[in-house]
């Protein structure tokens, strides 16, 4: 599993992103400040930190170097959100800028990101028999190859991506269609229904009322 | 116009003006006078020569004229004798038809000066008799020439001393007007924004001028800094703000988020929703505390004088148990009667010094509330065995948002701004907040009551 250190002064701030990062599958590790946040270079091996700036004893921009040096990479998750703050902490080297408050979609997708582009993403996925390959875009179930259209592939990807999160319908024409579709959430549900046929996850893709979806993994 | 130029002209054209008729003047009296002794020399001649005219007869007087015309001739002077018509006439430049005859009374001595083709003659004549007149001309250019000369002579010097006037009028413009550079330049410099200005003092008036303006650049500088420092103040302020305001915006929301999206169970959801109920409650706690902070400035509030016994029941209702749960003992000494002042305020400014001795103080250690009268002023102490507060930040510890210990603070409920709100309760009742901290030992914070 990826590991991911949390550094932020505040006690339910750090619970929400770790329930968050928790449920779509990361490990995480706590540090309330700067220092630490430094202790924990050496006792883990970290695949990324999210660092607030504002951290008692030393903050955001003096710890984020240490970091950059030990290749982790940084994403600066903050209530600072003027473009000087932005450019200073992009300067130092830190792969991300996520302004407080912000949307628990955004922060794993942007997360995704730097993982990828440091080349630490997961390429399969594997749960009770279902297999995918994202790079090859391969789909089996108990080893049989599983035939799906781009866009259902697409749909699938973006649950898997923010699984045990309910995503909306709209949100879901929105990621996965992308901005310029002009469909109707009835396709949503329709391609839905297919996914789960396919691969035998009636119970897996699950309904929330009046909402939209939410892939349910332990 | 510069003010150098027109120093300069101001020297130079009185003083060329005044030179030409001084000159003039001088060189029109000079003239006169000369004239004047010509005429007289004249006159004296002519009197001379009737003088021998009278001696001697009539029939005499051509013979004696023509002896005495030698004689005057080396004198350059010509005579023209007339008895009914011209009898004698030794001057060539004359023509005796010009001499109006007519004019000469009897025992007078008729004197002209003439210009004859640019040549000046004197002309006297004077009537022996009936019908017998004596006139003598002389040539007087040599009294003009001598006029000329001197209006070159003066112009020259004129212009020799303008050359000189000029210099020293231009030196004099200089000098005076170079303090007024100075000062132009570091208007300009004022201007753009530098304070830096030192300009020459003195005692004259652009002495005492740069004096003043020295003093003004310093004020100005003052003036700039505070708005500067103000400025920044209200930055940081607003800084603060919107992350102290954020923070709990982010829980909110977040946990918001999180229950909408995610399948909890019922602890979990009871939880979040407990975290949003606080944080909450720390915006409203934020917001009441805020509007406090800027109440002041336009809100009268009701003085009246209070009762220190109630006050400090309340206060001892309020904290005793907290204060003997934490593990702590709150000790309380009061030797005022009254406080004039603004009850509500009075005791959250000093319910706001307990809660920060509570969040400092650690088990086993007291919490002291000294009130006493001394030199005509009241003070409300409290006294708390902490770790103390640098010198550095007793400065910003009633900025708001301060804080010396965030993460202590903050599980306390603590916005950072109860010291301030201190400090604005204080102002408004025309007292202070005095802080006095020892590290290791602990702190006082004070309450002065003029």
């Amino acid at each position: 599993m990826r590991k991911i250190l949390i550094v932020d002064d505040e006690e339910r701030i750090r619970e929400l992103i770790k329930m968050n990062l928790e449920l779509a599958g990361y490990e995480c590790i706590e540090a309330e400040d700067g220092e630490e946040a430094l202790e924990k270079i050496k006792s883990h091996s970290l695949d990324l930190a999210l660092l607030d700036i504002m951290l008692p004893k030393k903050n955001g921009y003096e710890i984020a170097e240490d970091f950059i040096k030990a290749d982790i990479p940084v994403i600066f998750l903050t209530a600072k959100d003027s473009v000087i703050d932005k450019v200073k902490g992009l300067k130092l080297g830190a792969d991300d800028y996520i302004v407080k408050p912000f949307e628990s979609m955004e922060l794993l997708a942007r997360i995704e990101v730097v993982l990828r582009r440091k080349g630490k993403d997961i390429d399969e996925f594997n749960y009770n028999g279902v297999k995918i390959n994202f790079s090859t875009r391969a789909v089996s179930v108990n080893g049989n190859q599983i035939e799906m259209t781009a866009q259902e592939f697409s749909l699938l990807e973006v649950l898997i991506k923010n699984k045990n999160l309910a995503l909306s319908r709209e949100k879901l024409l929105e990621t996965a269609w992308g901005y310029d579709y002009y469909g109707d959430t009835r396709t949503v549900d329709m391609h839905i229904q297919r996914l789960r046929k396919k691969l035998n996850w009636e119970n897996v893709i699950v309904t929330v009322f009046k909402y939209g979806y939410r892939l349910e993994i332990e | 116009m510069k003010l150098s130029l027109k120093i300069f002209l101001g020297i130079c054209i009185p003083s060329i003006i005044v030179a030409m008729i001084i000159s003039i003047i001088v060189i029109n009296r000079n003239h006169e006078t000369n004239i004047e002794a010509e005429r007289q020399n004249l006159i004296q001649n002519l009197k001379s020569i009737e003088r021998n005219l009278n001696n001697v007869d009539e029939s005499y007087g051509k013979q004696i004229i023509q002896l005495m015309s030698n004689n005057y001739s080396s004198k350059n002077i010509h005579i023209i004798y007339y008895y009914d018509t011209v009898e004698y006439n030794n001057s060539e430049s004359i023509n005796p038809n010009m001499i109006d005859y007519s004019n000469v009374q009897n025992s007078e001595y008729y004197v002209e000066i003439k210009n004859i083709d640019n040549n000046h003659f004197s002309i006297a004549t004077s009537k022996l008799d009936n019908n017998r007149y004596v006139t003598v001309e002389k040539n007087i250019n040599e009294v003009f020439d001598k006029r000329k000369e001197l209006i070159y002579n003066c112009i020259y010097i004129i212009a020799i001393s303008m050359i000189i006037i000029a210099i020293i009028a231009y030196i004099i413009s200089k000098t005076l007007t170079r303090p007024l550079e100075r000062m132009k330049k570091e208007m300009t410099k004022l201007s753009k924004g530098d304070y830096n200005i030192n300009l020459k003092e003195g005692h004259d008036e652009f002495g005492r001028l740069a004096k003043n303006f020295n003093n003004m650049s310093k004020e100005l500088e003052k003036r700039n800094n505070e708005l500067v420092e103000y400025a920044n103040s209200k930055q940081i302020f607003i800084d603060n703000l919107s992350h102290e305001m954020n923070t709990p915006l982010t829980s909110i929301q977040g946990y918001a988020e999180l229950m909408q999206k995610a399948n909890l169970n019922e602890e979990q959801k009871q939880k979040y929703l407990k975290y949003i109920q606080d944080e909450g409650k720390r915006i409203q706690d934020m917001y009441k505390k805020l509007l406090l902070l800027s109440y002041k400035k336009n809100t009268d509030f009701e003085k009246k004088d209070i009762e220190m016994n109630k006050v400090f029941a309340e206060i001892e209702d309020t904290f005793k148990e907290r204060i003997n749960n934490a593990g702590m003992e709150l000790i309380i000494n009061n030797q005022l009667s009254t406080i004039y002042g603004d009850e509500t305020l009075i005791i959250m400014s000093i319910s706001n010094l307990i809660k920060n001795a509570m969040n400092v103080s650690d088990k086993n250690t007291k919490i002291m509330v000294n009130a006493f009268n001394m030199n005509n002023k009241k003070y409300v102490q409290v006294v708390d065995q902490g770790p103390g507060i640098s010198e550095e930040n007793i400065k910003k510890i009633t900025e708001p948002f301060y804080r010396v210990d965030k993460v202590r603070s903050r599980k306390n409920g603590g916005a950072g701004l109860g010291l301030s709100i201190c400090k604005s309760i204080m102002e408004m009742h025309g007292g202070k907040l005095i802080i006095e901290s020892e590290i290791g030992k602990g702190s006082i914070f004070t309450l002065e009551f003029n």
